[in-house]
């Protein structure tokens, strides 16, 4: 599991099938770019509210990741469209798990 | 092509061993665009070489794990190919993520001059590619294969957002999220959103509103009408009936009054895919 430092998501790299997978960051949400906007990091078209201009257009992130590789031609290994602010490796995550493991008695002692 | 143009002439007073007769500057080209994780391919053919011996031959090449292309030089002598096949020996890829090329080319490394494509198709753990004498098919022929992918939990107050991976097509089956919501007081409405990777082009609303301190489970599937509530908090929404997703394309949710304090998670959905050059 990891955390991408862009936005906060959280991913495992190798799917549970074997297959890599390749976060991109999302556009702000309405509340994140409501938040941008009362700090001052971008400005909203007069007269609109964050929940009508996300429906509109998307907000991305000046330091958003995209781990997909630029095309299918042979390549640097490991190239990705923008590196972000990078990633943190996680433990696992509990939460997020789909099957947990649960420890249990013989057969004749289950209620 | 002056390479070809001067090439020494057929051997017409020779046997024919097969209509595939090479020369000492062709060669083979092994091509793999593949997605799966520890696949091996394996290329074995028989050939005839001018002296009538018959020369059984076997390579090997580990493809890319990430959709690009590999390409190996596979030497052959001169004389006559009769046939071989490719096929997998590590893992167990299904078909739809693992394609090969395989060309007579003249010449080796990256400047080698293409002159006819052999076989083209998709190799599975049970299904090898013979050549040559086989219909070409194209990487977006078959059923594509079917995964159930664990998307990213976005951050607190984020939406969701993934991405058709550079050298994939996919065909979204059906998706789900669940949003649980914070005491704030808002009536959430999730709208499922596919774009090209900057503008949308279709939204699917839930229509039901998802109210704060609440774990509400949405999924979008193709073959629905109108989304519907179910009990325990289950609301279904509907996806295109046959849609099709390039690379670089999104599936977004795009909340309505979401909260900053509002969680997206447990995010998997079901895609058949394909491989495409891009």
């Amino acid at each position: 599991m990891v955390e991408c430092q862009s936005c906060g998501g959280r991913y495992e790299p190798i799917q549970p099938d074997g297959m890599e997978y390749y976060h991109r960051c999302p556009p702000l949400s309405a509340a994140e770019l409501e938040a941008a906007v009362k700090d001052g990091r971008v400005e909203l078209p007069k007269d609109e509210t964050a929940e009508i201009a996300v429906q509109r257009r998307t907000y991305e992130r000046s330091n958003a990741r995209d781990e997909n590789r630029p095309s299918t031609a042979p390549r640097t290994p490991g190239e990705m469209k923008a590196e972000g602010a990078g990633v943190v490796e996680l433990d696992a995550d509990p939460l997020t798990a789909p099957v947990v493991p649960v420890e249990m008695p013989p057969i004749a002692k289950q209620p | 092509m002056p390479d070809v143009q001067q090439s020494p002439p057929y051997p017409m007073q020779a046997s024919f061993a097969s209509q595939w007769y090479m020369l000492k500057e062709d060669n083979l080209r092994l091509t793999s665009y593949n997605a799966l994780a520890s696949v091996r391919l394996e290329v074995r053919y028989r050939f005839v070489d001018t002296n009538g011996n018959l020369i059984p031959s076997q390579e090997a090449q580990v493809p890319n794990t990430d959709r690009t292309a590999k390409s190996s030089i596979l030497i052959t002598p001169e004389g006559w190919l009769l046939g071989g096949e490719v096929f997998v020996s590590g893992a167990a890829p299904l078909i739809g993520q693992t394609y090969v090329v395989l060309e007579i080319v003249r010449g080796t490394g990256s400047s080698a001059l293409p002159l006819q494509v052999i076989a083209a198709g998709y190799v599975s753990a049970k299904q090898p590619l013979p050549f040559p004498g086989v219909q070409i098919t194209s990487s977006l022929d078959s059923g594509g294969a079917l995964r159930s992918i664990t998307g990213a939990t976005p951050g607190a107050g984020a939406e969701i957002s993934e991405t058709v991976p550079t050298g994939a097509r996919w065909e979204l089956l059906a998706f789900g999220a669940n949003l649980v919501t914070s005491a704030a007081a808002a009536n959430r409405m999730p709208v499922l959103t596919l774009d090209d990777g900057t503008t949308i082009y279709f939204r699917g609303p839930m229509n039901i509103n998802e109210v704060a301190s609440g774990t509400w489970s949405n999924y979008w599937t193709q073959g629905l009408l109108v989304s519907a509530a179910g009990p325990s908090n289950v609301i279904n929404g509907a996806v295109p009936t046959g849609n099709r997703l390039g690379a670089g394309h999104r599936i977004r949710t795009v909340t309505s009054a979401i909260q900053a304090g509002d969680q997206w998670g447990t995010v998997q959905y079901l895609v058949r895919e394909w491989l495409e050059g891009a």
